[in-house]
């Protein structure tokens, strides 16, 4: 039984699956934040990226990134 | 035996910040994960989980000091004090040091102790680059189950 268990708390997932696409889109926001904190993008191109990824969030100044 | 306190916490503007003995930064969020999640029910809530180091480290690095997780668990319990809430942590790829990432966060979970939130993990593969998530849900959510069913594409 506590097998079983167990194995529930942890799961290969299909790749193109919502979850997965989620967790893409969630990484590809953090890996944008990084570039922008470092200098790589501007603001304006960090918001723009979000779009084009389909990330449905606009950051409104650059102090809240 | 000595009990590690946490850090002394600031919240400002939607984030939890912390600066070590050492004299490095943290700052602790978490953001709305609708943003990435569609599907989720709207009264629903679930968060992304960051954690960021806010001071440039030399080559020397940064040394290992457990206070910074004892913080860090601390900020967790403040964010379970809603039961309602749930977080998802997505391990960073970009140095392809995700599998080190998920190991600290599993640590950090076990550090907890905390039999109240239960931790679910998934995995897969995404243009040849492994991808380790997980989420942590309290266990008196009412959603829990419908929470956790979305997370591993169960729900039907």
């Amino acid at each position: 039984m506590e097998d079983i268990i167990e194995e529930r708390k942890s799961r290969t997932i299909d790749p193109n699956s919502p979850t997965a696409q989620g967790l893409l889109k969630m990484l590809y926001h953090k890996q944008l934040r990084e570039k922008f904190w470092f200098g790589e993008i501007t603001f304006e191109e960090l918001n723009k990226q979000l779009l084009e990824k389909g990330i449905n969030k606009q950051y409104e100044h650059p102090a809240a990134v | 035996m000595s009990i590690l306190q946490p850090y002394n916490i600031t919240y400002r503007a939607g984030k939890y910040y912390f600066e070590t003995n050492n004299s490095v930064d943290y700052s602790v969020e978490f953001t709305e994960g609708i943003h990435y999640f569609f599907y989720l029910p709207p009264h629903i809530p679930v968060f992304e989980f960051n954690v960021r180091l806010l001071t440039a480290i030399d080559v020397i690095g940064n040394p290992y000091d457990e206070r910074v997780e004892v913080t860090i668990v601390e900020i967790l319990s403040v964010f379970f004090e809603n039961n309602k809430n749930s977080l998802i942590y997505v391990c960073d790829n970009i140095d392809k040091r995700q599998r080190g990432r998920r190991r600290k966060f599993d640590g950090w979970f076990k550090k907890s102790r905390n039999t109240l939130i239960e931790k679910h993990d998934v995995d897969f593969i995404s243009t040849n680059m492994e991808i380790f998530a997980s989420l942590l849900v309290h266990v008196q959510n009412p959603d829990k189950d419908l929470v956790v069913r979305l997370f591993y594409e169960t729900y039907s």
